[in-house]
């Protein structure tokens, strides 16, 4: 996995940018959208399960795999006022998780995207999972897609539209 | 009139918020039975599960673990699955150290002997590193996240503050 700084950096900007043209994309509801890019992750309890003897690893699979993923997504919408609202933005959250984890080497297998219709596996081959280079790159994009939405949201305070 | 009152309660208890949650889980529960039965027969190359059920010589192997000892042209791989642990005498070139988590795809020899022919390392660094800010940008996310939602116990639901 691309650690969580990336993941959470590149769902950040997708929603900064989605912002500046679509009101959804708010604060609130750009925290929503980070809860789903880690959704994918929640698998890593089973780190902890090893610490206490506990090898669950092939049950807890499934949760990053992306039907797994969507369907804990559908489960948390329903904590949310507007679930149809909360399920989309958690779903988005979960395809940036995959695009950046599709982009991962390994020397064999990848991750089975269309599980269960098909046990293909897919990797992009194009960075490692320690590489920081990625993280970097994205924290640049992100701070420059900060800095220009301030500019955005100054002018759009100066001369307000609809 | 009957034929309405039974529409309403079957409307009733198929959006309801406990059926759907646990219909889900269902779901969710019987994909990762069917993911962990059914995942080693599709493997691209056998693993460390697969090795220890039919010990395939000859063949080409996928194993990941930590590295335990470096000599001189191979090191020693640990790996575990379901608290059977196995050690792997890996021969390759590659500069690898203790501790560090490696992926190896090679021809699997007799008593564990694996012939490298990739290998992919992360660093104990790295892969601490990798954790470490993690973990950080997991707090910097709750910390926004609680700024913005708040779960009501009473109600089961995030309710939003701004």
């Amino acid at each position: 996995m691309p650690d969580w700084v990336t993941h959470i950096v590149v769902a950040w900007t997708l929603c900064r940018i989605l912002s500046f043209k679509f009101k959804e994309f708010n604060a609130a509801n750009t925290l929503i959208v980070i809860t789903g890019a880690l959704i994918p992750d929640i698998f890593k309890i089973v780190i902890i399960l090893q610490f206490i003897g506990i090898d669950a690893t092939d049950y807890f699979e499934i949760l990053h795999i992306p039907t797994g993923s969507v369907i804990v997504a559908g489960m948390l919408s329903l904590f949310f006022p507007e679930r149809k609202k909360a399920f989309l933005f958690l779903g988005l959250g979960v395809l940036t998780h995959y695009v950046l984890d599709s982009s991962l080497e390994h020397v064999s297998g990848g991750m089975y995207l269309f599980f269960p219709l098909n046990w293909l596996q897919w990797q992009l081959e194009l960075t490692t999972s320690s590489d920081y280079m990625i993280t970097l790159i994205a924290l640049l994009i992100a701070g420059m897609v900060y800095i220009i939405g301030r500019e955005v949201d100054r002018r759009r305070a100066i001369i307000p539209h609809d | 009139m009957t034929q309405l009152k039974l529409y309403t309660t079957v409307k009733k208890i198929l959006t309801n918020r406990a059926f759907i949650f646990f219909g889900l889980l269902l779901v969710l529960i019987l994909l990762g039975g069917y993911y962990s039965a059914n995942y080693q027969n599709h493997l691209q190359y056998p693993n460390t599960a697969v090795i220890l059920k039919n010990y395939p010589t000859g063949e080409t192997v996928s194993v990941t673990g930590s590295v335990i000892q470096v000599y001189n042209n191979s090191f020693l791989l640990t790996d575990a699955y379901h608290r059977n642990v196995v050690y792997y005498k890996v021969y390759s070139t590659q500069k690898v150290s203790v501790g560090d988590q490696v992926e190896v795809l090679g021809v699997l020899g007799n008593s564990y002997r694996i012939n490298a022919s990739k290998i992919q390392s992360v660093s104990t660094f790295d892969y601490k590193f990798l954790l470490q800010r993690s973990f950080i940008a997991l707090l910097i996310f709750l910390f926004f996240f609680r700024r913005y939602w708040r779960f009501d116990f009473r109600k089961m639901e995030f309710r939003r503050l701004k």
